[in-house]
């Protein structure tokens, strides 16, 4: 018994264990295969994030040049998504308009995990007198529906040129426009409504985040660790943190297509990014919205864009949260 | 429970004060052109005016030992005091009352949620219990992908389609009077001055408002219809031989009921944050729309107002919808 066994073991040892690429490529099969619609969604995210990367190359004409002979154009073969009242070329626009989707996405569900980790691990980690007021205070965070304080927000930090603390000033000067069109330099331009959305998001985490460190508290290993004086740094870093982890990428992906969706929504009510600098919730109002009759194009094809990218970033969400976190299912 | 009650009933105050207080100090420290902006609109006109006369004026160059963020405690408790008189202040250029403004415009947004409201629910909770009752069916599928459709459609972008389509109406060919009582009003009527033009105006919205609600109304009542269908008692009606009705409608859907009460909590946020955008495409001079004006203006004054109303309408609503859920399922027990 004890040689068979013996022997087991030495051969799983020889079995080459295989490659990460190897198991990450598993993974994603296994995960494609139990949920096709997770597996679609993580499809278009990653397509909309190489668009928005490569779309100075992507785009077809530099997405403020007018041609004025050319106005209002149905879609054909010169202009794919047809062209606006000025004879822009909408389909470079909505391309150039994917990085600000992408960012804000992104950007926004990162922001708003750090956020509610720190405000929500804090106030479930010491509890007491900091957990109360910390709780009020997030009372009063989410007390008003975030379109209100958003458009707060963003107007009086303003969504000019410069961005959040002047950050979009520094790497803009100098450049030629081709290089300014790239994804780094419209990050800088939208860090305002960026740190905006996540703040807001993170009032919603935080409260999530506070009820499942008040769980893992309860875990014995906490109080070995603490037997063994380790500091309050080193246990939230080394064993609540890898904890709540599987926690905060449910969330960040659960709250992904709905960043997206108050991104496009502050855009269309001119909240946003400003002209010239496209975004699809812009392009909407400006075009969609004022010229659509009659050119149904300019209303639906940023409309769908939208439309698109947020159900399929629900439907990753969904999935991730399925498969790594069960529990969180509910009805909403 | 009654302990609970009070507790919950004593956070009311401190929550809308303190989001007043909140929004008070982000624009005392941050805002710092509102009078610039006066200025540069109003000097060519009137050579005399000065930048410090516009900010003694409109009394936000408040300072407490010199110091602007301390000045604006000493600012948010005047205005609050006003506020508790009635007195929720003037707009900085038109000198109307702010107060007159909420009241004339608050209904608009509460016309506009309610209705939503209504339609969401009369559409999401019978598809909701059929979709349960018909689990795994083709029904079913349809009903639970249309719900997931419906929670990702953007409300600004059916509002705009809507338009399009109106506006198009014509040259498509289609039927010239039904085109002409879609496109409504454009001056707004409420409802008791002219019932007819307040529906024209109204409809379109509140359906578009009332289906981005019904997604997540419908998947909630589904799961919990599902949920009470598995109980005991629902085994014990069925097998007392009552008519499918009779089990679903009787006991089922009283049970599976609750949860989804408890959810217009949650929505009645998004509801007053749709109204935003929808209040803005159709031109209701809704609540929404008096704070986009007020942001753009820079009126901050107004901002106040209105953030402090859809405050207290949130925060209570929250309130009720939790106490009254307590009193509909005697099993919860609050700590």
């Amino acid at each position: 018994m004890a040689v068979s066994e013996q022997a087991l073991r030495l051969e799983a040892l020889e079995k080459p264990y295989p490659p990460a690429w190897r198991r990450w490529v598993a993974g994603g099969i296994s995960f494609a295969r139990r949920k096709p619609l997770g597996a679609f969604g993580a499809t278009i995210l990653i397509l909309t994030i190489v668009v928005a990367v490569f779309s100075p190359w992507i785009a077809r004409y530099p997405y403020g040049e007018p041609h004025f002979s050319d106005t209002l154009q149905a879609p054909n073969s010169t202009y794919w998504f047809g062209t606006d009242i000025l004879g822009k070329d909408f389909f470079s626009r909505m391309v150039i308009g994917s990085q600000v989707t992408v960012l804000a996405g992104l950007g926004t569900v990162v922001v708003a995990a750090f956020l509610s980790v720190l405000v929500g691990g804090v106030s479930g980690y010491f509890g007491g007198r900091t957990d109360m007021a910390t709780q009020r205070l997030v009372d009063v965070w989410v007390a008003l529906p975030p379109i209100f304080l958003l458009i707060t927000f963003l107007s009086v930090l303003g969504t000019g040129g410069d961005g959040f603390l002047g950050l979009g000033r520094g790497p803009n000067v100098g450049l030629d426009p081709k290089n300014g069109d790239w994804i780094w330099y419209t990050f800088f331009r939208s860090s305002v409504v960026i740190f905006s959305l996540g703040i807001i998001f993170a009032g919603y985490g935080a409260r999530i985040v506070r009820s499942a460190v008040l769980a893992i508290k309860e875990n014995v290993y906490m109080e070995a660790a603490r037997a063994l004086g380790a500091s309050n740094v080193r246990i939230m870093w080394h064993y609540v943190l890898p904890n709540i982890m599987p926690l905060v990428i449910v969330l960040a992906s659960v709250n992904l297509g709905a960043a997206v969706l108050a991104e496009a929504t502050v855009s269309f009510l001119g909240f946003g990014i400003q002209p010239p600098f496209p975004t699809w919730g812009q392009l909407l109002d400006q075009d969609g919205r004022i010229h659509g009759v009659g050119h149904e194009w300019l209303s639906i094809m940023p409309g769908l864009a939208i439309f698109v990218c947020v159900y399929a970033f629900n439907m990753l969400g969904d999935a991730l949260r399925d498969v790594l976190d069960p529990r969180l299912r509910g009805g909403r | 429970m009654r302990q609970y009650f009070i507790r919950r009933a004593l956070l009311v105050v401190p929550t809308v004060l303190g989001v007043t207080l909140l929004i008070t100090l982000l624009l005392q420290i941050l805002q710092g052109n509102i009078a610039d902006l006066i200025f540069a609109e109003s000097s060519t006109y009137n050579q005399e005016l000065t930048k410090e006369k516009i900010e003694n004026d409109l009394g936000i160059n408040d300072t407490i030992l010199g110091s602007r963020f301390l000045g604006a405690f000493k600012q948010w408790g005047e205005w609050i005091g006003g506020v508790a008189h009635g007195d929720f202040g003037e707009y900085f250029r038109s000198r109307r009352s702010v107060g007159g403004e909420l009241v004339n415009r608050t209904p608009v947004t509460l016309e506009l949620s309610g209705l939503a409201l209504a339609f969401s629910l009369i559409i999401a909770l019978p598809i909701g219990v059929i979709s349960a009752m018909r689990q795994d069916t083709m029904v079913d599928h349809t009903a639970r992908s249309f719900s997931i459709f419906m929670l990702a459609l953007p409300s600004f972008w059916l509002g705009t389609m809507y338009f399009v389509v109106v506006g198009s109406w014509h040259d498509w060919g289609l039927p010239k009077s039904i085109g002409d009582w879609l496109l409504p009003p454009s001056i707004y009527k409420n409802f008791w001055e002219d019932p007819e033009a307040n529906i024209r105006q109204m409809w379109a919205p509140a359906a578009i408002l009332g289906f981005a609600l019904a997604g997540s109304v419908m998947r909630l009542t589904r799961s919990q219809m599902l949920e009470v269908l598995r109980q005991d008692y629902v085994r014990t009606a069925w097998s007392k031989g009552l008519r499918e009705r009779t089990v679903v409608v009787r006991h089922a859907i009283k049970n599976a009921f609750i949860p989804v009460f408890s959810l217009i909590g949650v929505q009645i946020a998004i509801l007053v944050s749709g109204s935003v955008v929808l209040e803005r495409i159709f031109g209701l001079p809704g609540l929404g729309l008096m704070l986009i004006e007020a942001v753009t203006q820079r009126e901050y004054v107004a901002v106040q107002g209105v953030l402090l109303v859809v405050a207290i309408v949130v925060v209570l609503t929250n309130f009720v919808v939790d106490m009254a859920y307590s009193l509909l399922d005697p099993r919860i027990r609050y700590a």
